[in-house]
């Protein structure tokens, strides 16, 4: 438990110092264990109480079924800084949950912000395509002349801001949903030594049968991991290490999609990638470092991750 | 012409994205035309880099798990 305490100023470095931090979630159990590291743990129903009212809050929602309706959290979270820590998108059990936020509490968010500042400064100066090589992958990247990404360039929150944990660890290339256009070519063999699974809080309850089969065929990949993923054109295509698995992970993912890759990024959380262990299906996980390709949105189908942690993009 | 990065960092206290523009060349006319359909929140801080906010919360992207605060009432949720 100590161990925790001595390496929380990694998390908190979100914040202005000295500010109160509350660590917002439904679940007693797992209050209970934040509170033992000595921070304030509260309901996320509580957030509306005066008392509990903090300029601070890192919001840990479990289940989404339990959070306010979008304009009510917009209320009571208006004008705090918020720190999301979206576990109910991946496993949010009480042992899935405690790994995830020790993993936060021991990650140092002001390298990992200065890794992406660096990333970014690389995204925007390269004028030949990026090479990404390294542990068995080696692949190509090739940019248009405007990009849009989603990371952090600074480390503390301004107030009224919000922002999700998944910006300040990585630098993430989404794909553009108005003509499922990429920003972005790649092409490639990625050697793969994790895979995750999460589902968008909106996912309708019709959908929630392929994201039940996605999780039970990631966990099928993950016994036979690393995987060598092959991807042309940004898409996986058939390979041997997906054989069995090809059609219903394209199904899984909203076939429509055909296993275009729907979010290309950059880990930048590099500090925790000897502690990080691929059997647990959790986003910190995917930060680590190295690449991580994305298939499927998780609102149509599962939105599912193949992480190659080691190689690097030369230059970076 | 350079290339042109929009670092979506975060949601304002209004929930539109809190954007980071960062270019080699002069901003100027670039902000120029933002201003013509969004709202610029904060300052230039050099010819090169702005700091924005644009839009009404929405947000083009693909929705994705890992980055979206899923806080927007559509199913286009605002990026963090």
């Amino acid at each position: 438990m100590s161990e925790h305490i001595l390496e929380l100023n990694g998390l908190l470095a979100a914040f202005p110092p000295g500010m109160p931090v509350v660590f917002a979630t439904e679940d007693l159990g797992f209050r209970s264990w934040i509170s033992s590291l000595g921070l304030e743990a509260i309901a996320i129903d509580e957030l509306s109480v005066p008392d509990h009212r903090s300029p601070a809050v890192v919001l840990i929602p479990l289940d989404y079924s339990g959070l306010p309706a979008p304009s009510i959290l917009a209320r009571l979270l208006s004008g705090i800084r918020v720190l999301w820590i979206p576990l109910a998108s991946f496993d949010s059990d009480y042992e899935s949950a405690c790994y995830s936020l020790s993993l936060l509490f021991a990650s140092d968010l002001e390298t990992a912000v200065e890794k992406n500042r660096r990333l970014i400064s690389l995204l925007l100066t390269a004028r030949e395509p990026l090479e990404f090589e390294g542990g068995g992958t080696a692949a190509s990247v090739v940019l248009d002349d405007e990009l849009r990404v989603s990371s952090r360039t600074r480390v503390v929150l301004a107030e009224g801001e919000q922002t999700g944990i998944g910006t300040y660890c990585e630098v993430a290339l989404p794909t553009e949903m108005t003509d499922f256009a990429q920003a972005y070519e790649v092409g490639g063999v990625f050697c793969v030594e994790g895979i995750l699974v999460s589902r968008h809080r909106q996912m309708p309850e019709n959908n929630c049968g392929e994201f039940r089969e996605a999780r039970r065929v990631v966990e099928h990949l993950r016994a036979r991991l690393p995987l060598l993923l092959h991807v042309e054109d940004n898409r996986l295509v058939e390979s041997e290490s997906l054989a069995d698995v090809y059609e219903t992970l394209r199904r899984v993912t909203n076939e429509k999609y055909d296993l275009l890759l729907t979010e290309l990024a950059f880990g930048s959380n590099e500090g925790i990638r000897d502690r990080v262990d691929w059997r647990m299906n959790a986003q910190v996980n995917e930060g680590c470092g190295g690449i991580h390709l994305g298939v499927g949105d998780g609102l149509t189908g599962a939105h599912i991750d193949f992480v190659s942690p080691v190689g690097s993009l030369r230059g970076a | 012409m350079g290339r042109i990065v929009c670092v979506v960092e975060g949601l304002n206290r209004r929930g539109e994205p809190l954007m980071r523009i960062l270019a080699l060349q002069n901003v100027t006319d670039l902000l120029g035309k933002l201003a013509a359909s969004n709202r610029l929140e904060e300052s230039v801080y050099a010819p090169q880099v702005a700091v924005v906010s644009c839009g009404a919360g929405k947000s083009s992207f693909l929705p994705c798990p890992c980055i979206d605060l899923g806080l927007a009432d559509t199913n286009v949720g605002a990026h963090s």
